[in-house]
């Protein structure tokens, strides 16, 4: 009884860690459009709207 | 104690491994599997040898075409456009991106522009196929500004599905502004990726132009006609590697003629495009890089875990049985009936 206490108790702290871990590597991985955005818009030179060097005038 | 504590440890430990296994194929391989809102993909390039081609000039001030042979270099670039794709609700909510591109065509020996064109599209992120948005556009014509809703684009276009299948996929045509089948044809090694090739063919057909693009071609490339009609017909060969759906390589034939109302017929574009060798090895490398990283997390790492969870699980499990063994009763008689050795 008192092993399957034992073994109880380790495998719910393994589970619920690797639950925590895997919902954090998920948002990483998985970040939002509005996220994104948030960065690009940081990122003072970037223009989505510009265009590529080599697209010159016709 | 300290036995029951580390079998324990090990036992949960296994478990770890084994939830984090599990997790990498049906949950974070799954969310990977997707265009990310700021994916910028490579600049890319097609080349088209001794293509025959329209060229717009001015001859003695007055425009004219003329019809002009060397070779053409396509070159496109693509910006992601994270805050466009996050004005994207409903049901597409964080499930689209949106893609500005911009294609410039040269020929190559004098580099004049022969044509340009910019365009924005929204494609699913999982099967890389346009999305019904209101903020497409596509502009062509000197001067023309890329006016949303002025194009309602279908089907693949920039990429394939994560996992394409072997199967019939509509591609889209830009020139007829509409989604046809593009068929499998079989499977064949690129840059040492295996791809799925992929052709649409587009049977010749007339294109609807305006008369006044029709009678300026016609005034200018056959003399004595005043009008006429324009004919395409095209042929695209895909490969697609099928983990990541990344187009890897690119082949286009394309036919265009004037037949004008006094019988000539002249061909506008006559161009085979492939992709230029610099921009296949690049194109193939990432592509390499990213079916490396899904197969990688989606096959291997879960193998290796779900080998480590159950050597973890059985080693906690009997280190813990044994730890809560009780010490057989002989023993300690053994212990305390053991005689030290009389002093010599």
């Amino acid at each position: 009884m008192k092993t399957l206490q034992t073994l109880l108790v380790g495998a719910l702290i393994g589970a619920l860690v690797a639950v925590l871990g895997v919902a954090a590597v998920s948002r990483v991985v998985n970040p939002s459009a509005v996220d994104v955005a948030h960065r690009q818009a940081a990122d003072t030179g970037y223009d989505p709207a510009a265009p590529p060097p080599f697209y010159g005038t016709r | 104690m300290k036995k029951r504590i580390a079998g324990a440890a090990l036992f949960g430990a296994g478990l770890f491994f084994l939830v984090v296994a599990l997790s990498l194929g049906f949950v974070v391989v799954p969310l990977l599997s997707r265009i990310p809102f700021d994916l910028k993909p490579p600049v890319t390039a097609v080349i088209a040898h001794d293509a025959t081609f329209v060229q717009a000039t001015v001859v003695n001030d007055v425009p004219t075409a003329v019809i002009g042979h060397a070779d053409l270099v396509s070159t496109t670039g693509i910006n992601p456009d994270a805050a466009a794709a996050a004005d994207i609700g409903g049901s597409m909510k964080n499930k689209a991106v949106v893609w500005n591109v911009f294609t410039q065509t040269r020929r190559s020996d004098t580099g004049d522009v022969i044509s340009s064109s910019n365009g924005r599209i929204a494609m699913d992120r999982v099967t890389g196929a346009a999305v019904a948005w209101n903020g497409e556009c596509y502009a062509d014509q000197l001067g023309q500004a890329c006016q949303a809703s002025n194009i309602a684009y279908s089907g693949q276009l920039y990429a394939f599905p994560f996992n394409t299948r072997k199967t019939t996929y509509q591609y889209y045509d830009i020139t007829l502004r509409k989604a046809l089948p593009i068929e499998y044809q079989g499977t064949e090694t690129v840059k040492g990726l295996t791809t799925y090739r992929f052709t649409q063919v587009v049977p010749e057909r007339q294109l609807t132009v305006d008369s006044a693009t029709l009678d300026f071609l016609a005034g200018s490339l056959a003399p004595g006609a005043t009008g006429g009609s324009m004919w395409y017909s095209a042929t695209r060969t895909v490969w697609v590697e099928p983990v990541t759906g990344s187009v890897v390589n690119y082949a286009e034939e394309q036919h265009r003629t004037l037949r004008t109302d006094s019988g000539a017929s002249v061909v506008l574009l006559d161009a085979k495009f492939q992709y230029t060798p610099q921009t296949l090895t690049e194109v193939a490398r990432q592509t390499s890089d990213g079916r490396l990283l899904l197969v990688g997390l989606g096959r291997w790492v879960p193998v290796a875990l779900i080998v480590l969870a159950l050597a973890a699980l059985v080693s906690g499990f009997l280190l813990t049985r044994r730890a809560a063994r009780p010490v057989p009763p002989a023993a300690h008689r053994a212990d305390e009936d053991r005689t030290e050795p009389a002093p010599v």
